[in-house]
């Protein structure tokens, strides 16, 4: 993938909205202009400080501090990757563009491999899995629903506290599979609800008072399902909890 | 201020994320100031009323709540404080938040991302 980050800005909405041409941007565009650049300067901010501190008193350091620099570089670059990975995936989604690469796999199996992993991401956190036996295969773009899985996980990791449990659960349903994600934190007050998986919507961390990332990633879960044909949505009992559910369908 | 503090310039760093933090604060000492560090603008404002002999704040705009804007106020107007310079840093480089932070009576403003030597300049200008 070589697609240069200037090109996220032909997306549509983007530079092909009338308002880009004539009396500058909309209020939305520059939202999420704002939002991204935002985003993006703060690891900047992080590597060329770090960089910059490494080149100038590099005689003065001993190894140990050097390597706590050169760590906080290096998950400001990732942080970098993943942001500009969203973007693209924004700019594709919209565009219509996503290509799926689509085979019959085992749902069971990636919903394990995500929570497996989102456990080493998050030990403070009891995660469980909860799998209706002989699921059907459904004919998916593993990397895509795992995408999805993954964000999903660490929203639930990110917005309830540690010690509490985190389930994901898949059933069939007719001709579909129904996928869940449920965590036990604050929740969302019912007014929001209709507005998480809007692109820039962003919940504020309780722990860190920050509102982490862009606001793109249920939007592009969104996308990612509807584009497999499935449909998205959340519940969530404020003070309880929330739970995000997902359908992809099965095909004969 | 304990004897190896004596006779340096006492700067205090109001910034709440900790990588900025621990960057601006590194070379700051580095160059031979003493640094007080804050998290918050609660903080900061406690320590620059508690701590005497501050020669400059360096204030990181970005606070929770818009709280750096807040505290730049704060500052300008009590009385002990006032006369303190006051250095903003942002990670925006917009020109109406630059010239808005002069106005509101900020000595210098610092865009992030910046380099050891434009806040060495920076700070170094400000306090002489």
């Amino acid at each position: 993938m070589q697609e240069a980050v200037p090109q996220m800005i032909t997306t549509r909405g983007w530079e092909t909205s009338p308002s880009l041409t004539g009396e500058g941007f909309d209020n939305k565009d520059t939202e999420l202009l704002s939002t991204v650049c935002h985003e993006l300067r703060t690891p900047l901010a992080i590597i060329r400080g770090y960089t910059s501190l490494l080149l100038d008193y590099d005689d003065t350091m001993q190894r140990p501090e050097r390597q706590e620099y050169v760590t906080s570089i290096d998950k400001a670059a990732s942080r970098l990757v993943d942001l500009v990975e969203y973007m693209l995936d924004m700019s594709r989604l919209e565009l219509g563009q996503l290509r799926l690469d689509r085979a019959p796999v085992s749902i069971s199996s990636i919903i394990r491999e995500a929570a497996a992993e989102a456990r080493l991401r998050a030990p403070g956190h009891a995660i469980r899995v909860d799998i209706e036996s002989d699921l059907p295969y459904p004919c998916i773009d593993t990397c895509r629903i795992r995408q999805v899985l993954d964000n999903l996980l660490d929203n639930a990791i990110k917005y309830s506290p540690e010690g509490t449990q985190i389930v994901v659960s898949a059933v069939r349903q007719g001709t579909e599979i129904l996928v869940s994600v449920s965590d036990r934190g604050k929740g969302i007050p019912s007014t929001e609800l209709e507005r998480v998986f809007q692109r820039l919507y962003r919940v504020k961390c309780e722990q860190t008072q920050d509102s982490k990332g862009v606001g793109l990633g249920l939007a592009i879960c969104r996308g990612l399902v509807e584009a497999h044909g499935g449909r998205i949505w959340i519940a969530s009992d404020e003070g309880r909890g929330s739970t995000v559910f997902f359908t992809l369908p099965i095909l004969d | 201020m304990d004897d190896e503090c004596q006779g340096k310039r006492r700067i205090l760093l109001i910034e709440e994320k900790a990588d900025i933090r621990r960057f601006t604060a590194r070379v700051l000492s580095l160059e031979g100031y003493e640094v007080l560090q804050a998290v918050s603008a609660e903080e900061g404002l406690r320590v620059a009323r508690n701590a005497p002999g501050i020669s400059v704040v360096l204030l990181g705009l970005e606070l929770s709540n818009h709280e750096g804007w807040k505290l730049l106020k704060e500052f300008r107007n009590d009385p002990e404080l006032s006369g303190v310079p006051i250095v903003v840093f942002s990670i925006y480089a917009l020109p109406w938040h630059q010239s808005k932070a002069l106005r509101m009576g900020a000595s210098a403003y610092l865009t992030m991302p910046t380099g050891v030597s434009e806040l060495k300049k920076t700070v170094a200008a400000v306090l002489h």
